[in-house]
This record gives structure tokens, sequence and C-alpha cells, in this order.
């Protein structure tokens, strides 16, 4: 059974259908890659199936759950969709302590690790609002990764990074791939998504296609 | 609960609360030696003052008032909720904004207790301090903090209707001013409507005074309600 199943999915804004009849299967443990210019729909894509938005007709299923239905978002997620939002006064450390403390699943340890692995020190005492935009794209996905999620949703992971940065998240998202996660992956950059990705599609004006 | 106790807006208010009782405490009234109990019924005119009052609708919305115009315009929204699910983030957004409203003005209250007895009690003669007086403290510290509560509940209330911070902060010291207008300048008789007679408690409130705790019940339990509606359709669409 396929572990996302996007089932003719349309989502409509006033007048304005941003998803247009959305068909796609999505098996567990491959990298699916979407590609599409601004406006394409590719941002309100991810948010329908992380459960942020409801679909206007149609239906998404996350390891058999309806999202929306049966349960608000899917379970075991790691989410970047735009660019990552924290609490500017905290640290980075304490945003993601406050996170990890909703669930309360990962120690102190694996916050630091998650950090590391980001490419962040987790000792940095600076709050966030002094950071960089390719800092806080680096604690975005550190927040993404922390809890062993199963299933990553990253919308322009790349965004704000420098050369080094781009090849170490790649390497990341590389390893995660080796662990058997499931990751959906937006990027304008052609070369991520043939480096990372085992199928993409490209989305425009709202329709979909594979490539 | 962590949350709650690591904003600097909570001690913040509850300092505040207590420099309000300090600068509008009844010095005129200490008369030594204090007959038994006077450090009670002291700390209570304390309680009632107009500078206290005044507090209440800025102090009770400062810690967590607008937390959810912080969270949503940030998008740390999105990171937060996915890990829970939206009833349970309305569950708990409801209730660490009413506990925002009530503990600085606990925290207050209690250390505000303490100093006065500290101070003033060995001021006293000696006699017994009868049982009445602590317990007419202990109510109206409660009804305090349930006014603080309403009041934080009513700005949670603006900060998901508008998602911006001034009607957050500025709604519930505009709406409380105008009940206390209201009833001093033109419905004089009601007070069941006036800020100050919650707390105050001097008018009839029904048979042993019942009606004003299910006035404050009913009033918490409605603004937490109207609260959860409003973010369950300021959620449906993140």
């Amino acid at each position: 059974m396929p572990y996302i199943e996007i089932d003719h999915v349309t989502k409509v804004f006033g007048e304005d259908i941003i998803l247009d009849d959305i068909n796609i299967k999505m098996d567990q443990g491959r990298v699916y890659g979407i590609s599409g210019n601004n406006g394409s729909g590719k941002t309100v894509l991810m948010k329908c199936i992380c459960g942020f938005l409801p679909v206007t007709a149609g239906r998404i299923r996350v390891g058999g759950k309806i999202i929306g239905v049966e349960t608000d978002f899917p379970e075991s997620i790691g989410v970047i969709i735009e660019t990552p939002g924290f609490l500017n006064n905290l640290s980075g450390m304490r945003n993601l302590e406050i996170l990890a403390g909703l669930r309360g699943r990962i120690s102190k340890k694996e916050i630091r690790k998650a950090i590391e692995k980001a490419g962040l020190d987790p000792t940095l005492k600076k709050s966030v609002s002094k950071y960089s935009l390719g800092m806080r794209q680096r604690l975005g996905i550190a927040q993404a990764i922390m809890e062993d999620p199963k299933f990553l949703i990253l919308d322009e992971p790349f965004n704000g990074l420098d050369k080094h940065g781009v090849s170490d998240i790649r390497a990341l998202l590389l390893e995660l791939k080796k662990q058997g996660k499931t990751i959906i992956l937006a990027s304008h950059n052609s070369e991520d998504i043939r480096i990372l990705c085992d199928r993409v599609f490209e989305m425009d004006g709202g329709r979909i296609q594979e490539l | 609960m962590n949350e709650l106790f690591r904003e600097k807006g909570l001690w913040a208010a509850a300092a505040v609360y207590f420099a309000a009782l300090v600068i509008g405490f009844p010095y005129d009234q200490i008369k030594i030696p204090l007959q038994a109990g006077d450090f009670l019924k002291l700390y209570q005119e304390a309680l009632c003052t107009q500078i206290v009052l005044f507090c209440i609708p800025i102090m009770s919305v400062l810690p967590v008032g607008a937390v959810f115009v912080r969270e949503s315009s940030s998008g740390f929204l999105k990171l937060y909720i996915n890990r829970i699910s939206r009833t349970e983030y309305i569950k708990r957004k409801t209730m660490q904004i009413y506990l925002g409203g009530i503990l600085p003005v606990f925290f207050a209250g209690l250390f505000g207790a303490l100093v006065c007895f500290l101070f003033l009690y060995p001021l006293e003669l000696v006699g017994e301090i009868a049982a009445d007086e602590v317990w007419k403290a202990v109510l109206l510290l409660a009804r305090v903090c349930l006014v603080g509560g309403i009041m934080a509940e009513v700005s949670g209330i603006f900060a998901a209707l508008f998602g911006n911070f001034y009607m957050a902060y500025g709604m519930p010291f505009v709406g409380y001013y105008l009940l206390v207008i209201l009833k001093e300048r033109y419905l004089p008789e009601m007070y069941s409507m006036y800020p100050g007679e919650w707390i105050a408690f001097e008018k009839n409130w029904g048979a042993d005074g019942g009606g004003l705790w299910w006035f404050l019940g009913t009033f918490s339990l409605a603004a937490g309600l109207l609260h959860g509606i409003v973010l369950y359709m300021r959620l449906k669409e993140i």
C-alpha cells in the first residue's frame, strides 16, 4: 500500500484553482521531488499534505489515515514549509526544547545532536532574531529531523544556504534517504532534485505530471 | 506550564501588581498598636484600591494574552501545532492564557500577604485572628485572580480574531473601562457590570453572595469557550 495517496485533490481559493485534480501515489522510503515555477502550487500541495490546509475536493491519505478526517496532521512528520518560523527572543536550542517538549519523546542530547547535524552550535546563546537566513534554515532542518520522523516535507530546504551549507544539507538528506525516510522535497534547483530524488514531479498551473 | 513560567511577562506583571499593592497600601490606617487581625484587613484594603483595579486589564494580558499572534505571525505555529493536534493546541492555549491572567496577581497577592504578615503582625496586640477574616482575604484574592483570568481570555479572543497585538493588548483595557464608565456615569444601579464590584463584593449577590461566584465562573467559562471557538475557526487554515 502506498504511504502517501493524493486522490483527485483540488484546492480552490475564492475563484482561483490552485490545485487541479492532483493524483499521486508515493511509496515509503523514497525521495520525491516537486519542481515548478513560483505560483505553480507546490507549497499549497505540501501544506495540504501536512494538514495545514483543507482540500476543497478529494482526499489525502498518509500512513493509512485520511488527513483532516482521521487525523489533523500526519504522524511522525518533520516539516519545513516556507521560511521556518521561530520565537525570535529565544535561542535556537530553547526553541527546539519547546517543540520537543510537546511530545516529550526526545531528550536534550538528541536535540543537540540534531542541531549539530544541521551544522549549528547547540551552545549558541544568541536569540534567533540575530540569526542569518542560512542559520534559520539550518535550525529549521534541525527541528524537522530531531524527533527522527518517518516522513519529511521540505519546501526549499536549501534557501539561504551558501555552497558549503547546500553540500552539508545534501549529505544529510542522502543519509536520511539511506535510513529509509520518505521525503518530499520542493526545489527550484534541478541539481538538488537530480541528486536526491527517486521520482520527480513538475507542477504547472495547479496540475502535476511526472518527469 | 513550563512555557508559561518561562515568560518574562508573567514575572514582570507580578512585580507590577506587587508594586501596586505597595503604592496603594492604606498606610494612614496603620494605628499602632494594631488589633489582632488588622494586618489582614489592611491587606484586603490594599487589594481593593483603584491602582490595583487599574493594573488588572493591563497586567493580566501582558504574559501570554497575545501568544497566538506571536506564534502565528512568526510561523512558529506550524512547527508547534503539527506535533500535537488542533484540539490539543486550543486546549493548551486557552488554559495557558487563562492561567497567564491569574498567576501574576496570585503570586503578587501571596507575596503581599506574606510581607503584611512579616511587618504588621508583630505590631498587633495579642489576640485571636478570626478564621472568617482569613477566609475573606482568600476569597478576595481569588476574585482578583478570576477577573485577571477573564481579562486574559478576552485578550486571547481578540488576538485570535484580529491577529493583531494592538487589539489583543488594547481591547481588554477598553472593555474594562467601558464597563466602569457605563456604571459610574449612566447606569449606577447596574453594579453587576462593574469590575470594581466583582472584586470588592459590597452589594447584594443573592443568598450567601453565591451569585457573584456563579457570575465569575460563568463569565470565565463563556470567555474560555468563545476563545476556543474563535481559535478553532482561525486554525482551519494555517
